[in-house]
């Protein structure tokens, strides 16, 4: 009996550490994309220092929890993220601006992509 | 060791599948010995499918470094918790147990083959002589009944002509010993089983003594409650 209450607890603990993932997960790329969305006006603004501290911040957010992102996603796409996030701060301050926007997109769209394919949807379980 | 794995591989690769396969390996262990014994030895249909799984289950991520271990380790509890709810499920219901594991097929019914049973089992004859000769039957009027159980054998009951004798048809009376205790093995001494025996050092002593033994000298010695002891002294090394 006490293994069937343990299957039980097992049953009922993974979805909840899967559903407090997604949170995390959720929340850690939300405030990213906010974050490179501040930068890429301040670089349209021509606001060159705010946008280097903007992506100063999306470093350190990024470096804090890319090992936490690692545990359960899969580190192809955490390095595709990672190529984005170290070319950012030389493009900010490049002359060629419209490469700074796109690798911004870039980023936007894979952090995007990682948080989508986290989540609970009909797309990813079929 | 580890630090050796480390710095030999010039990528990390190598140690860190290394080190997955390890961790892998005991979560499995620890996972097949949670399911129970019943898992371990005859496996009914859902319990195979389970054993499958979580072998690719924990083959992947062990290969694959880029995945993370606990996209491999979640699928797998999962398994087993639902083996294990299943299990608990078909043993409180009868007709769960039938839906799962299906119900034991009549093959051989009072020595008449059924051939329409055989036909929807997809059983060949060459697989019913196998199972037959494997019993230590050479033809099908020898038996009497053969039923294909759920967990794929076959379970044959001979004729009454081919039935062994017993010591119950010969009318004899045959004290039964119990099961054995088992008192020294490889030259260990279990003061737990020489208890549970209802025996005492002196009495393992005055056993031993009459080989001229010391328990360290004993490869295997067992007593069952009738008293008789079986002791097997350990053979001498030779010395090269």
């Amino acid at each position: 009996m006490r293994k069937l209450y343990a299957a039980i607890a097992t049953l009922i603990i993974i979805p909840a550490v899967i559903t407090l993932s997604s949170i995390y997960l959720n929340r850690v790329t939300n405030s990213m994309i906010s974050i490179l969305d501040k930068a890429e006006q301040s670089e349209r603004s021509s606001d060159v220092d705010s946008a280097k501290s903007e992506l100063q911040d999306f470093m350190n957010i990024w470096n804090s929890h890319r090992h936490m992102l690692a545990t359960f996603i899969r580190h192809s796409e955490i390095d595709i993220a990672n190529q984005s996030a170290a070319k950012l701060p030389e493009l900010a301050v490049s002359d060629d601006r419209s490469q700074f926007y796109a690798e911004c997109e870039v980023l936007k769209m894979q952090l995007n992509h990682i948080e989508d394919s986290e989540k609970f949807s009909i797309d990813n379980i079929l | 060791m580890f630090c050796i794995i480390f710095i030999i591989g010039e990528d990390k690769v190598m140690g860190i599948s290394f080190v997955r396969t390890i961790i892998l390996y005991i979560f499995v262990v620890a996972a097949v010995r949670f399911m129970g014994k019943r898992q371990i030895g005859e496996l009914q249909p859902s319990e195979l499918v389970v054993a499958i799984l979580i072998s690719e289950l924990a083959a992947i991520p062990m290969q694959e470094t880029g995945i993370p271990l606990v996209s491999g380790a979640i699928p797998i509890l999962t398994l087993i918790a639902c083996e294990i709810i299943l299990s608990s499920i078909t043993l409180a219901s009868m007709r769960m147990r039938r839906l799962i594991t299906g119900k034991p097929s009549v093959l051989i019914s009072n020595g008449v083959i059924d051939q329409q049973e055989m036909r929807r089992l997809r059983f060949t004859l060459d697989d019913l002589m196998e199972e037959l000769r494997i019993s230590g039957y050479m033809s099908v009027d020898e038996v009497a009944f053969a039923v294909l159980e759920t967990n794929g054998k076959l379970s044959v009951f001979p004729t009454c002509q081919n039935k062994p004798v017993t010591a119950g048809m010969m009318n004899l009376n045959c004290p039964d010993g119990g099961l054995p205790f088992m008192i020294i093995c490889d030259g260990m001494l279990s003061l737990k089983s020489l208890a549970e025996s209802g025996r005492d050092m002196t009495w393992l002593q005055n056993q031993l003594s009459t080989q001229c033994l010391e328990p360290q000298n004993v490869f295997f010695m067992t007593v069952d409650s009738l008293g008789k002891a079986i002791i097997i002294p350990k053979e001498k090394q030779n010395s090269q």
